[in-house]
This record gives structure tokens, sequence and C-alpha cells, in this order.
């Protein structure tokens, strides 16, 4: 039987120790007593600084991680700058899913074709990571990591197809898995932007 | 002095050709020359034995064969600006199957590393800014056949893999590539990244993870547990238990023989026709549930759950979820908020803790205990006790056989033929009872409290209510009646066979009745009645008029 | 960052009061708190949705827990204050309990503490500590033999 008044006074504690003690009670009701007892000690613990050094821990590995997060990779945005000073002659691409052959090594033309089509996702994810970042930081806090667990997903498998490329550039499959994680992350991006999942 | 030479030529190379060559470097590649070639091996074995493929950016087709051997075909494809490098590649590139102690090892072994750094210098340089990189494209196809009785284990990447007929102990990694796996059997793990899996008609136990892609199977003789992220599931006919976690993925999985336990997240989750039980986790997804034939256990939040016929107990534990449930075999508990909460139907007791929910239930063998506030609760036909602890809310109960219990405020009460005792406790609650087979309690204020056709003993406790007790279908002879309110008038109508002592007492207004009365104060605001034999004390007090008819 | 100050803001009594058993003083608690936090963000990518949030977050606070616990060798330093001696001589039964779950193993001491003061159930219990039901149930199980053990056999009798 729960005593709660026990709870507010000391001395009941004690009575109810000595009672318990005395008649060589059952270990079920010892166990209550040691439960009950246990429970007051749920008291609150007041650290009323505490949030303000978390929140400051927090802002500082914010400003050293997470600008990293959606910062586009050095290579891309010296690539970047590089086609916008010589690229007079490059058109936009629209946004589609490009079709490549079944042949599993692209021709010189096609590649070009995914190439430029590769450049056009990477342009249009760097728009889309500055709209989608100070969205993703008002989220509510499950759906924030959801959406950070599957782009460093996304991002883990383009980086994968990036380095794979470079030793096998005409490679189709690698080609079609590169443009497939491009417009994932797109289409992540858009959806965190729309904040509609 | 030669480096510097040869970098001031790359330099000034590098400043005329450029313009040419500008999209090129940008990042594509000069592919000129391409070339294929194919290869075979074969070797005899026994069904029974194993075989390893270690293999990269190979597309692998392995079919079961009611032959005595291994037999491999691969078909190489290279493409390059520099013709004799590609002839060179050949040259050296061999298709080997050797048998080990743990079996037949089979790979494609090409000169690719070799040759990737057989550029130098200004070669290598010049090859770079022209054709983009100083590596070789390659694509290679591998055709296997093995016995149908043989255990496979794959190593691959950038290739798609299938997988036919063959019935064994199956290891398979296949990363950034598609699987399918058809007519097999055996134990399966399979481990994949981005690529879809397909597997269809396994005779055997299932392990399928893929890290962010689509997975199918279908007809699964044994067990299956899948782990998969963000990507659609669909799991069909499967023989076993199913053990499922698909962080984010939109989830569909029907006919599962054994138990069944799924966790997904945000996106939608059916499941039907599971044989077993149910442990369903999909916080942020809509759940549609459709026979479960076991106990089922749901938990959610924000978005709805619809299930229906269980053949066991039902839990669900939800926050902010419209809920639906339909044909509980057993006892039923439901948590949710400030959604709507139906249940129909249930073969037991039912628990529902919805804080702020409208409720409505109907036909619940057993008792209904019910937790909510603010919102209106609907109540028909329950076999056993009928509980409610509100606030606020607007009730409406009819055919509550084992009787109940009700507290609540504000809001009105209405109540249709209950079998057993009542007690109302509506601090502000209009209440109107109409058939009452038990005793009845009331404690409510202010507002008009009617009962009509009770059958027991009657306590009414009304602070500034008007009080009607009206059609009383019996009296028993041990009935008691007090009914006490304040400022508002007071109306007894008793039935004509009725065997009562009624003592009424007014402050200010006047006691009506038809009866023969007895006075017991000086000016009638006292009264004693007698009815028949006077069995039954009836007590009437209020400050207002008092009838008794 | 509001969705973090939501989380403490829920969770900060029951954070802070279960590091303040585990390691003993309140300034232990308040650092481990903070580093809980810190490593949730920097781990939030390996959040996988196969408990709540708040699970989650008391694994990690446990674990740092365990981790300066090892640290510290000694298992709690319990500040060295004599045990006051209150309503006629009669022991500060609340410390003695508080220094005898201290003395328990730590997961043991862990499963007490989650289930017995903080009112958790079970199946979370054993979310939060990664083990399975059965083994929550029997530490549980043996931390109240030995707490029955240490306050009502080893207590001495004349004193109450």
């Amino acid at each position: 039987m729960k005593d709660k008044n026990s709870r507010k006074h000391p001395e009941a504690w004690a009575d109810r120790f000595k009672q318990l003690r005395a008649d060589n009670s059952s270990e079920i009701a010892r166990d209550e007593f040691i439960l009950d007892l246990a429970k007051s000690l749920q008291e609150k613990e007041k650290a009323p600084l505490l949030w303000a050094k978390i929140e400051n821990n927090l802002r500082e590995e914010k400003q050293s991680k997470a600008v990293t997060f959606f910062r586009p990779h050095l290579l891309l945005r010296v690539a970047a700058v590089f086609i916008l000073v010589i690229g007079t002659g490059v058109l936009w691409q629209k946004f589609s899913a490009p079709q490549i052959s079944n042949s599993r090594i692209l021709s010189k033309n096609t590649l070009q074709k995914v190439i430029s089509t590769e450049k056009s996702y990477e342009a249009a994810i760097a728009e889309l990571e500055k709209l989608a970042s100070p969205k993703i930081e008002k989220m509510e806090l499950e759906l924030m990591f959801l959406y950070r667990d599957k782009l460093a997903i996304i991002d883990e498998q383009i980086e994968q197809c990036r380095e794979e490329l470079s030793e096998n550039p005409g490679n189709a499959h690698i080609r079609r898995y590169m443009l497939a994680a491009l417009q994932d992350k797109k289409e992540t991006l858009q959806e965190i932007v729309q904040n509609a999942i | 002095m030669k480096k510097i030479t040869y970098m001031l030529l790359a330099a000034i190379f590098l400043l005329t050709a450029l313009p040419m060559h500008a999209t090129e470097a940008a990042g594509s590649h000069k592919i000129i020359l391409s070339g294929e070639k194919r290869f075979e091996k074969s070797a005899q074995t026994e069904p029974g034995k194993s075989l390893r493929i270690e293999s990269k950016n190979t597309n692998i087709t392995i079919i079961g064969s009611s032959q005595n051997k291994i037999e491999a075909r691969a078909q190489v494809e290279i493409s390059d600006a520099d013709d004799e490098l590609v002839k060179e590649f050949f040259e050296n590139t061999q298709l080997l199957l050797e048998e080990g102690a743990d079996g037949f090892v089979l790979k494609v072994d090409t000169p690719r590393d070799k040759l990737r750094g057989s550029d130098k210098g200004l070669s290598r340089l010049l090859r770079l800014i022209f054709d983009g990189t100083t590596h070789i494209s390659i694509s290679i196809n591998l055709h296997v056949t093995v016995p149908e009785k043989y255990s496979i284990s794959v190593s691959n990447k950038y290739g798609d893999l299938s997988i036919e007929n063959v019935a064994g102990t199956f290891a398979i990694t296949n990363d950034a590539g598609a699987t399918n796996i058809s007519k097999a059997g055996g134990q399966l793990a399979l481990r994949g990244s981005y690529g879809e899996i397909v597997v269809t008609d396994f005779a055997g136990d299932i392990k399928l993870h893929n890290r962010n892609g689509v997975i199918y199977a279908n007809n699964i003789g044994g067990n299956a547990d899948v782990v998969t992220s963000y990507k659609r599931v669909r799991l069909n006919n499967i023989n076993g238990n199913l053990l499922l976690d698909a962080s984010n993925g939109h989830v569909k999985a029907s006919q599962i023989a054994g138990d069944c336990e799924v966790s997904s997240s945000y996106k939608e989750v059916e499941i039907s026709d599971v044989k077993g039980e149910l442990v369903l986790r999909a916080p942020n997804g809509k759940i549609f549930v459709e026979n479960v034939g076991k106990n089922a256990t749901i938990e959610n939040s924000y978005k709805p759950i619809r299930i229906e016929n269980v053949q066991g107990a039902l839990e669900i534990r939800a926050s902010n979820s419209e809920i639906y449930a339909k044909k509980i075999a057993k006892n039923a508990s439901v948590r949710s908020s400030y959604k709507s909460v139906q249940i129909f139907d249930v073969n037991g007791d039912l628990l529902v803790d919805g804080s702020n929910c409208p409720v409505e239930l109907a036909d619940i063998s057993g008792s209904v205990e019910i937790i909510s506030s603010y919102k209106p609760l609907i109540i028909n036909n329950v076999g056993g006790f009928l509980d409610i602890r509100g606030s606020n809310n607007q009730i409406t109960a009819s055919e509550i056989a084992g009787g109940g219990t009700i507290r609540s405020s504000y809001k009105s009460i209405d109540l249709t033929n209950i079998g057993g005792p009542l007690e109302i406790d509506g601090s502000n609650c209009a209440v109107r009872v109409d058939g009452a087979a038990g005793d009845v309690l009331i404690r409510s204020s202010y507002k008009f409290i009617e009962l009509l056709r009770t059958e027991g003993s009657i306590t009414v406790h009304g602070n500034n209510s008007r009080v009607e007790i009206t059609s009383i279908r019996a009296l028993p002879a041990t009935a008691n009646i007090e009914i006490i309110t304040t400022y508002k008038s007071l109306l007894l109508e008793l039935p004509s066979n009725a065997n009562a002592l009624i003592h009424a007492r007014t402050t200010y207004g006047k006691i009506k009745t038809p009866h023969k009365l007895s006075i017991l104060d000086g000016d009638g605001k006292e009264v004693e009645i007698k009815l028949g034999n006077g069995s039954a004390p009836i007590t009437l007090k209020s400050n207002n008029d008092i009838v008794i008819n | 960052m509001q969705a973090f100050e939501n989380l403490y803001r829920a969770y900060e009594q029951q954070l802070l009061s279960t590091a303040h058993r585990m390691l003993g003083n309140t300034q232990d608690a308040e650092d481990a708190v903070q580093l809980a936090f810190l490593k949730l963000y920097r781990n939030i990518g390996k959040f996988k949705f196969k408990s709540k949030i708040s699970t989650y977050l008391f694994r990690i606070l446990l674990n740092v827990c365990f981790d300066q616990m090892k640290k510290k060798k000694q298992k709690i330093t319990y500040q060295q204050q004599p045990v006051p001696m209150s309503y006629s001589e009669k022991p500060d039964l609340k410390l003695h309990l508080e220094k005898a779950i201290a003395a328990l193993p730590e997961k043991m001491q862990a499963c007490f503490v989650l289930f017995a003061i903080q009112d958790l159930k079970q199946e979370e219990i054993s979310q939060i500590l990664d083990m399975k039901i059965g083994t929550v149930k029997a530490h549980i199980f043996a931390a109240k033999a030995k707490l029955r053990a240490t306050f009502f056999e080893s207590l001495p009798g004349e004193t109450v």
C-alpha cells in the first residue's frame, strides 16, 4: 500500500521503515517501500543557466559544421566559376531525367550531354540548397534529422559515383546512378522548400 | 631543367588549346575508340558446392542448370582515346575460374590498375587536357551457369545482378546496382545500396538490407528481415515472420503468415492479411491495416490510422491521430488526442484515452472507459459498464447494458436505456435519462435534469436545477427517491400503483398535488403524502414549487 | 535551434535527475546533460527512428554518464558529507537510498534509476540501454534485492 503522505514527511518514512522491519514483513512490502522512497528522490532539479550553456555550444558547433553541410564541394565551386568564365556558349539545359541508351559505354556525344545535364542538376541543387537550408533549421526535430540523414546518404552516393567516374568516365551504369542521385537530391530539396512530405 | 621545359611547354599549350577544348576541359571526356572482347571458362563441379564472384562495373547473370559444371562467359567492353592502350588492355585481360578450398572463385582480371598509371609526364598532362582523364572506360557483362543446388557469394559494385533457378546459401553485396533474384531457394543475405532489390519466388529465409533503394519481395517461403530507408517497400506473401525497418519508406505488406513488426515514419504504411501478431510503429505516416490474426499494436502521431478486423486485442498509442477501428475480437485500448476516434464492434473491453478527441463508439461487448474532454462523445450499444471521465463533453449514450458512471461539465448529457446502476456527476450539465433499469444518482447544477422510465431508486442533487421525473416504469417496494434542488421547480410523476411515503418541503414555493396530503407545518410548506402501503420513502426538497402527480 | 530547446524543456527535469542519480552531484549532472546535447547535435544523422528522440537522447546521456563513471574509476563520488541525523537520531533514509543506489553496478543502477525514479516503462528502458527487456527485468529484480538487503539487513536497527 502506497502511503502518499509519507513522501512528504521524512518522519513518516522512518516510522513506516521501522514498522516493516519490526513486522518481519514480506519482500513485496519491503520492495514497495523502497520503490516509494525511490520515487521521492525525483526532486525538481534546478539548472537555470544550463540551456544557455547548451545553446552556446550548439551555436558554436553549428558555425563550424552546419555551414559545410550545405556548402558545395570546393572543386564544384571552382568548376562553377570556370564554367561562368569560359562557358559563354553553354546553354541551360532543361531539367528532365536524361535518357541514357542501353549501351554500356557512352559515346562522346552522349557523354557530353549527360555531363551537361549533371551540371544543370548541380546548379539547381546549389540554388535549392540556399533556400532549403533555413527551412530545415526550422523543422520539427525528428523531421530535420530525417532530411539531414537522407541528404547525407544521397551526398555519399554522389561522392562515390564521382570518385568512380573519375576512373571510369564513360561507364553508362555509373552515370545513370550519378544522375539518379542528383535527381533524388534535387527532389528532396524541393520537398524541403515546399515543406510537403 | 627538363621539368621546367615540360612545364613551360605545357603552359603554352594549355593557353592555346584551352579555348578550343573549353567544354571538354570543364569535365567532359574524349572517348574515341571502343573495343569489345569475349572470354569463356568452364569447369566440372557438383551440386552443393559454392562459387564466389568478385567484380566491379559488371552486369552479372547467374542461372542454375541441370548440368554439373560451371560455365562462365564474359564480354568486356572498353573505350579510350589511345588505340594502343585498348589493344594492350585486351591482351592482358583474362577470365579466371579457380577452385580453392572454399569452392570456385570467378573474376575478370584486367590490367586497369597497371595501365592507369602508364602515362607519365607531359603525355599524361596532355591526355588530361585533351581527354579530361587518364583513365579508360570499362564495362563488363558476365553470364554464369551453375548447378541448380549451389551456394553463391557475390561482391559487386556499379552493375546489375540477376540470379535465377538456384538453391543454396546466398551472400550478396551489390552496391549501386539493381538486384533481381527469382525462382531460387535456401538462405539469402543481400546487402545493397541505392539500387532496386527484387526477390520473387524464393523458398527460404531472406535478409534484405538496402541503404536507400526500393525493395520488392513476393512469394517468400520463410522469414523476411528487411531494412531500407526513404524508398518504397512492397512485400507480398511471406510464409514466415516479417521484420521490416523502412525508415521513411512507403510500405505495403500483405499476406504475412507469421508475426509482423514494421517501423517507418512520415510515409504511408499499408498492411493486410497478417496471420500472426502485428507491431507497427509509423510516426507521422498514414496507417491502413486490415485482417490481423492475433494482437495488433500500433504507434503513430499526427496522421490517420484505420484498422479493421483484428482477431486479437488492439492497442493504439497515438497522439493527434484520427483513429478508425472496426471488428476487434478482443479488448481494445486506444490513446490519442485532438482528432476523432471512431471504434465499432469490439468483442471485449475498450479503453479510450483521448484528450480533446471527439469519440464515437458502437457495439462494444464489454465495458467501456473513456477519458476525454471538450469534444462530443457518442456511445451506442455497450454490453458492460460505461465509465466516462470527461470535462466539458457533450455526451450521448444509448443501450448501455451494465450501467455507468459519467463525469462531465457544462455540456448536455443524454442517456437512453441504461441497463444497470447509473451515476452522473455533471457540474452545470443538462441531464436527460430516458430508461434506466438500475438505481440512478445524479449530481448537477444550473441546468435542467430530466428522468424518464426509471425502474429503481433515484437520488438527484441539483443545485439550481429544474428537475422533472416522469413516466416511472416501476417503483420497487424497497426503492428510495431523494430529490433535492434549490431555486428551481421540481416535478415528480409516480405510477398509479405506487406504494410510497412522500415527504416534501419547499421554502418559498408551493406544493401542488392531486393526492391527499398531511401538512406538517403551519403554512403548508412541508407535507407528507402516503400512497398505497407507503413502503418506498420519497424525499423532495426545493426552494421553489414542488409538483407531485 | 528551437527544436532542441523544445526537447530540452520537455525533458530537462528527467535528464538532470537521471544524470544526478548516476553521477552523484549536480555539477557533473549538468555537464553530462550539456555534453549529451552536443553529441545529439553531432549525431543527428545517425538517428534512425527505431525509437523516440527522447529515448535516443537518454541513451546518449547514459553513455556519457557511463564514460564519466569509468573516467573517475571510483564509480561514484558522493560528496563526503556526514549522513545527517534528524528526527531523534533516525537515519536519513533518502540519503541512505541514494548511497545504496550509487553502490549498484552501473547497468543495474541505470535500470533502477530509470524504472524506479524516472518511472519509465521497462520497454523504454530496454531501448535506451539497448538491452533485451528480460535483462532489464533481471537488473531491476537484482537491484531491488540488493537494496532490500542494504536497507533492511545492513542499516543499524537500534538507531531506528
